[in-house]
């Protein structure tokens, strides 16, 4: 009975762990014995600093990263199409956090999953699979977006 | 019948100025079964004594003292304590420190005291730069950005009202 309490506690202890982790850190989590798969991180900190150099009145850029806590950039060299799957079925196994919000009109290798909260978009994991130099990028954006950053982010693509 | 001579040996064993003959004398007054009414009170002291001083151990005291000593010693076995049992307490003690946390998190999250609740979901502590040069990080995140709007720009977004009309280009997220 004290080994079940035990054990059960340690389970809170890591369910709340797991929540508090964005998509690209149970990526990189599982598949971890591949050295090859890079993952770029920006933190709030730096964020920050880029709001302060650039303004966010004149800058388009500017503008959506004011409504961004962290940026993760996974880069995938080898393999590509398996851990697409890999990424695919870990957001799949997480449905009730993700869901996915794109059709593809000609292929199935660009996917968004969005993560929302009433109506804002806490999180936003971008799957774009490069069959021609087989090479798999998997963007992780957090923070507080919304509905106007979507629309800006698809009317400027410019960027 | 005078006694007298009594009271003045018990106010001399007071005062711890007789003799053992004296004292001999008053412990055989109060052995008597007749002692006068004012006298009596003192009947139980110096009778306490004699009956202390004629107490003894029985002939079998040894023989009870041993008999139990030995059958203590049989039952008590060796046990052999592992490793795990010795850090058992300390897990006890992780444990009721890790449950106790987890309430306190659950309950801050569910009754609201965290103002910033959605922003503060990811352990952001935990995040290390990759790039330290701020344009750099700059550079990256504009790339991704692009990224990201090309493909919302070359799929479309799963909304029914969106399918009939595909020359749109500004995305629309269904609620």
């Amino acid at each position: 009975m004290k080994g079940k309490l035990i054990c059960l506690a340690g389970l809170f202890v890591w369910t709340i762990n797991i929540q508090g982790q964005d998509f690209a850190s149970r990526f990189m989590h599982e598949i971890s014995k591949d050295t090859s798969i890079s993952c770029e991180t920006i933190s709030p900190k730096m964020l920050e600093t880029l709001m302060k150099m650039h303004d966010e009145n004149k800058d388009e850029n500017a503008s959506l990263i004011s409504k961004l806590k962290s940026v993760r950039i996974i880069h995938v060299p080898k393999r590509s199409k398996a851990y697409f799957k890999n990424a695919e079925a870990l957001l799949d196994k997480n449905k009730n956090r993700f869901t996915e919000v794109t059709e593809a009109r000609n292929a199935e290798n660009k996917k968004i999953f969005l993560r929302k909260k009433d109506e804002l978009i806490l999180e936003l994991v971008l799957l774009n699979l490069d069959t021609l130099q087989n090479k798999l990028t998997i963007i992780n954006l957090t923070g507080e977006m919304d509905q106007e950053f979507i629309e800006d982010l698809s009317e400027n693509e410019g960027i | 019948m005078d006694y007298k001579y009594i009271e003045q040996l018990l106010e001399r064993f007071w005062n711890c100025e007789t003799t053992l003959e004296e004292e001999a004398i008053i412990r055989a007054f109060f052995a008597q079964k007749e002692i006068p009414a004012h006298l009596k009170r003192f009947k139980s002291l110096f009778h306490y004594e004699q009956t202390l001083k004629e107490a003894r151990l029985s002939d079998d005291f040894d023989k009870k003292v041993l008999a139990q000593t030995e059958e203590k010693e049989t039952a008590v076995k060796a046990r052999r304590i592992t490793f795990a049992q010795r850090l058992m307490p300390l897990y006890k003690s992780a444990a009721i420190i890790a449950f106790v946390l987890t309430l306190g998190n659950a309950a801050q999250k569910s009754v609201g005291f965290d103002a910033d609740s959605q922003a503060s979901d990811y352990n952001y502590e935990s995040y290390q730069d990759t790039y330290k040069d701020p344009e750099v990080a700059y550079n990256q995140i504009s790339s991704a950005l692009k990224m990201i709007s090309e493909s919302l720009n070359d799929s479309t977004l799963r909304d029914s009202t969106q399918q009939t009309d595909r020359s749109k280009t500004t995305a629309r997220i269904q609620p």
